[in-house]
This record gives structure tokens, sequence and C-alpha cells, in this order.
């Protein structure tokens, strides 16, 4: 089971990797977190990820957060993540924490779609977009924003983080916690 | 001039010093045993009029109290598990939590120090009095045993200005957290001729031992500073350059508000006192006759802080602090300070206009169920003559999340309810309802109470959360989270007519039982 959700995980990692690759050229925004179309992402991945063919690839392992099933707390997860570019390293991070075949682990992520993960002096800026589907309660809110917080100061180059939403600047991702601009390293 | 007053200051501490010592040497002690083992005090325990008497140091250290001595006032007061007991020197009546009581014999300054009846403390704190006349012997049995913490300070008082853990007389783990002065690391077991006097400081002196320095400049590198203390209406705001902490408690016969704040320093806005005790801001309020404040504990950097007050004055924390700003509310009877005595509630429908909050299991939008929540409880609220009743929104409009509390805090609110539907996995169910200042507990709790009942969902408990709209309301101010609208039992509940109106009247009972409105 366990090996299962690795492998998955890693299977998405490097499918990522590839998407992240091929739109680099086009120019559009590296938008393909699974979770949004609904269907399971699991089957998804293992009917076209093929091994990467690119041999600049690296393998890292990463810590990723989910809530448990009540949402009464954070747990903490360890991911295999693959990237060519590093900045590449914290989109699939963010990603890796969209979706889990653990029924025992709610995604809170899940909603999220990542429009761009870009680290400059230190502050790390991440712009989503969060589906109907991914708006949570406070208590979710509030779990959400520790594992994002969680996952991308796991890198000690990460220094703040400023999350946008559509581009945009606000108050708040879901309406209850305030949202700094940027969010420092504690 | 001012090196002037520091002499004076310093000779008469060094008086006051003197003849303690030579007293201690002189007067035929008598011994004392708690639960076999001896106390031993620098100042002996002592007969006086044919009743024992010990230092109020001794109370502190051996049985583990809270002491304050207050020169000024004439007034021991000695604090422990919820015992308040006041005494009175010379006086043959005493206060235990507030009630008056009289003693066979009074508290008694001796050579400068505070005596207190070891009979009447004691038997007020449960431990058991017996008095071998033979040998001049008092026999102290602890309620439990020795279940009395019995803290064994170190010999020698040294005033170092690290805020490190050092022993205090007190159970308590933070020197910070009574307002005793005796909880300072100056404790003195055995009598020193060095030793810092026994004599608890007035609140409103310098430490003995540890008086500053005139020289040095206002803020201190390293703390916190206080960079004022506002009276602005019923409200009375510290401010730091950083988080603050403070520790109030409120004291009688005066009355008078004392505000502890521990490692903090004083700063160009708040000047260091210096040629006199303390600093005080001359103010002109109906209910706040000065503001006094101090370099009360050079050791934890704690500055204290006292308003006098012109009356009985009840209060509430307002900020708590962790932004930098700790405030007071005076609320004195008068419901947020209204002239027609209205109590002023602010109701808030979470989200609204183009933020639907979140999205029910049937599509739904969390927002719409918010509202009619909100809707329904304004009509069962501006039904009770006391309240005057607003909303954020009374319809499907876009506010800021900071606006919410804004809007309350410029009314000048007497409580907020921001009402909220849940969501998270399909199973997740329940009921909440968060706070976050401390003066919103008890709204937190008589509501949730009420809004439990209603809904019969699972208990998903009163919980303490930073959200927004509770942490920056300066009144009473909590969030509930009614149900789940990603839960199927719950969703469908939620958006029935009846529900809502459930809803509504537990948080109208539990908004009137708060303000005792029958």
């Amino acid at each position: 089971m366990r090996i299962r959700a690795i492998l998955t995980v890693v299977l998405l990692g490097s499918m990522l990797a590839v998407a992240g690759c091929s739109t680099k050229s086009t120019g559009s925004p590296v938008n393909s977190a699974p979770a949004e179309t609904g269907s399971p992402a699991p089957t998804a991945a293992n009917s076209e990820a093929p091994v990467s063919p690119s041999p600049a690839i690296q393998k890292e392992s990463v810590k990723v957060y989910f809530a448990n099933d009540d949402g009464s707390s954070l747990v903490e997860k360890t991911a295999e993540i693959q990237y060519e570019k590093s900045e590449d390293k914290y989109l699939n991070t963010l990603k890796a924490m969209t979706t889990t075949d653990d029924p025992s682990l709610f995604p809170l992520a899940k909603g999220l779609t990542y429009q761009s993960v870009e680290l400059a002096d230190g502050t790390l800026t991440i712009d989503l977009s969060i589906s109907d589907e991914g708006r949570l309660g406070s208590g979710g809110e509030v779990l959400l924003m520790d594992a994002l917080k969680k996952a991308v100061f796991q890198f000690s180059e990460v220094q703040a983080l400023d999350i946008l939403v559509d581009g945009k600047i606000v108050d708040s991702l879901m309406g209850h916690v305030e949202l700094e601009h940027p969010i420092k390293r504690q | 001039m001012k090196k002037l007053v520091c002499a004076l200051l310093s000779l008469l501490l060094f008086i006051l010093i003197l003849p303690q010592n030579s007293y201690a040497a002189t007067t035929a002690s008598v011994s004392l045993l708690l639960d076999g083992k001896p106390l031993t005090s620098d100042v002996p325990a002592q007969k006086v009029s044919g009743y024992v008497m010990v230092p109020i140091r001794l109370v502190s250290t051996s049985f583990g109290a809270s002491v304050v001595y207050q020169a000024a006032d004439k007034k021991v007061t000695v604090k422990k598990d919820g015992k308040l007991i006041e005494l009175f020197i010379d006086k043959k009546t005493a206060k235990v939590n507030g009630g008056t009581v009289s003693l066979d014999a009074p508290a008694v300054v001796i050579g400068g120090r505070a005596l207190v009846p070891i009979r009447f403390v004691a038997n007020n704190m449960g431990i058991g009095v017996q008095w071998i006349n033979k040998t001049q012997t008092v026999l102290l049995s602890s309620p439990t045993g020795g279940t009395i913490s019995t803290p064994t300070p170190t010999s020698t008082p040294t005033p170092t200005p690290t805020p490190t853990p050092t022993p205090t007389p007190t159970p308590t783990p933070t020197p910070t957290a009574t307002p005793s002065p005796t909880s300072t690391p100056t404790v003195a077991p055995s009598s020193t001729p060095s030793a810092a006097p026994v004599l608890t400081p007035d609140p409103n002196l310098y430490e003995p031992g540890t008086s500053p320095t005139p020289s040095t400049g206002n803020a201190e590198k390293g703390y916190t500073q206080l960079l004022g203390i506002h009276l602005v209406e019923n409200s009375l705001t510290v401010y730091g350059d950083g988080p603050i902490n403070p520790k109030v408690s409120y004291i009688t016969n005066p009355d008078r508000l004392v505000i502890d704040v521990p490692s903090v320093t004083f700063s160009d806005l708040l000047p260091r006192p210096v040629g006199a005790p303390e600093g005080v801001i001359p103010v002109d309020h109906s209910l706040v006759s000065k503001i006094r404040y101090s370099n009360f504990d050079s050791a934890s950097r704690t500055i204290r802080i006292v308003a006098d007050l012109k009356q009985k004055t009840p209060y509430q924390v307002g900020m708590n602090g962790l932004d930098g700003a700790f405030s007071l509310d005076f609320t004195n009877g008068t419901p947020g300070g209204n002239p027609n005595g209205k109590y002023k509630i602010v109701i808030d429908p979470g989200h609204g206009g183009t933020d639907s909050g979140a999205v029910s299991l049937n599509n739904r939008y969390e927002k719409d169920f918010n509202l009619a929540v909100a809707l329904r409880l304004n009509d069962l609220l501006v039904k009770v003559e006391q309240f005057d009743v607003y909303m954020t929104r009374a319809d499907d409009t876009t506010l800021t999340l900071d606006g919410r509390p804004a809007f309350a805090n410029s009314l000048g609110a007497d409580a907020f309810i921001s009402i909220h539907g849940n969501k998270f996995s399909a199973t997740s169910r329940g009921t909440e309802t968060y706070y976050w200042n401390a003066n919103s507990k008890t709204l937190a709790d008589i509501v949730h109470k009420y809004l439990l009942a209603a809904t019969g969902f699972p208990d998903r408990k009163v919980q303490k959360n930073d959200y927004r709209v509770v942490k920056a309301s300066t009144m009473p101010a909590i969030l509930v989270e009614v149900g789940f609208l990603s839960n199927a039992v719950e969703e469908a509940l939620m958006y029935t007519p009846a529900f809502q109106d459930k809803v509504a009247a537990s948080l109208a009972a539990g908004i009137k039982e708060f303000f005792n409105i029958p």
C-alpha cells in the first residue's frame, strides 16, 4: 500500500516534470495539477507516465503535508519528487500535496492549481487558483496554510513565502485566516 | 537634585535594613515545624502579645504562597490556590476572598518587616496548626501530608540581570505569573548582613538592591521597548515595539489596576524614571486618577504600570499584546459607554459577494447559509430591549476581512459574532466555536453550549484560533462553524428554514446569557 503510494508519487512527479519541461517552450503556465480534472490521478499516471528520458533529472525526497481524516491535525509524509530545473523542486513538492491515495489522509491542497512558482531573493512567490471545490472551512484553511508554509520552508533557501491568488494580492486564501505578504520564515 | 533624591532613597533603604539584623540577634525565637521539618527564616518567628507571628517571607517560601507587602497601604496580601487573604497592619480585621473576618492578633511591622499571625494564615490555607507551649514550637501539618511545595532558595541573593530561571518561592513556573514582588529572585533564607531586605518593596519603589543606575539610557538592547501608555475613552492601552505579555491584577483598597509587563525596557517615548521612583502620567479621566510606572523588577525586566482608580471599575482585556498593543477596556456597568445604556451586538455573516465561501455538497454557497442565519439572529436580537444590533452585511455584499472587525471596533461594540458553515471531508461532522482574545472565551463557552444543543451535531468544542475577525476585534468576539456543508447529513439540515431558526435562537440565547439578560 505504502509502496504503491510512493510509486504513484514518483510516477506523478516524473510526469509533472516532463509536463513542466514541455510547457517551458510554449510559454504557457506550468499548470497541470491532476486534481482539477476530477479523474482519479493514479490511473492517469499509471497509463501514461513513461520513465523520463531526460538524463538531467534529479530525484529528491521531500516532506509533504496532508491533514488527517477529520481535519484535526496536520500529517507529515515523505514523497520522492523529480525535477530538472531547481525551481521545479518547489512546484513539484507543492503538487505532491494536491493528491493522495491514502484514505486516512485528506489532501488539503487538492483545490489548488499552481499558475507559477518562482524563487527570487529568497522569496518564493506562488501564484495559484482555488477551485470552488477547494475552498475549505476555517479549520481547514488553517491546516492548509500550515501545510504550505511547512512545505516551502523545509528548503533552507526559502526565507519568505508570498501567495497570490489569480495573480492578485488578497487578504485571505479562503476568508478566515489573514494572509501576510510575504509570510516570513519563523 | 536627582542624585540627592537617590542618595536619600538609598539611605532610607539602608536604615530599613539595619535594625532588622540587630533585631534578629536579640529576640528569643519560636521554632516551627512543617510536617516534621524545621522551618527557618531570616527574621525568627516570635510571639507578639501571646500570638506567634512569622515573617511573610516564610509564608511564601514554606507554604508556596504568593505574598505581597504594600508598605504604603499597610497591607499584606497572601494568595494561594484561589485563596486570597488580605491582612492590614495593626488592624484586627482581615479579608478572606473579599469577606471580612476578625482577627485575634493583627499583622505587625517589626524592624521594618511585616509579620503575620501564623495560625490565621495557616488555617486559611488549610494547614493545621498546633502549639506546643513547653518547647515553644508550632507544629504545622499540610493538608495532604507534605504536598505543599517548599522550594529551597539559594543562599546568596544575586540580582543578576539575566531573566533565567531563579528560585521562586511561588509554585508557578514563571516569575511573572503573579503580581507578587516576592517572586523576585532576591530570596534570602538566612540572615546575612548583605542580604536584600525581606521587606517587600512598595510597588512604587525600585526593587531594593537593584536600584537602577541613573546613567542608564532609556532603552536597553535586546528587549521589547514600551512605547507608551495611553488612556483614550474607556480603554487603557500599553504599546510595545514587539509582542508584550502583561499580567493584570485588580487590587482594592484603594482600587487600582496593576499591569506587570515582563521582558521589556523603557524607551525615549516612555522614559526610564530617573531620580524618582516612578514615572507619572497625568490623566484627566472619569475613572482613572493617575497612571504610574516603575522599573519593578530589574532581573526579569518587568515594568509595572499602576492605574489608580477613582472607583470600583470592572474591566476586560481587549487587545492581547501579541501585536504589540495590550488594552484593558473599562466596562463599569454601563455597556459600551453607550449613553442609552445598550449593548451593541455586531453580527457578521461570513464571506459574501464575490467570496462565496465554501461550496456545499449540493453546490450551495456557504455565504447564503451564513446570511440566512444572521438575518434570523438579527430579527431575534432587535427585539431585546437592551441590545442595539448591527450587521457587517445584510445582503450579498463583498467585504474585506479586516473591514469586519474594524466596523465592530469603530462602533465600540460589546460583542461580535461571526457565522460560518464548515467544509472539510465528506465524513467530517460537528459544531465548532472559535475565539482568540482572552476576553472572548466566556462568550465562546456560553454560545457554544446553546449552539451545540440546537444543532445536535458532534461536539468539536470551543477552540482557539487566530482568525482575522476574532483576533482583530477588541470586544468579546467569536466565530461559529455551525456544521459541515461537505457532509450529507449536516448539509441537508443546514439549508432548511427550521434548522436555521433553531440555530439563530440558540445564538441569541447564548448572547443574552452572556449579558445576563433573562
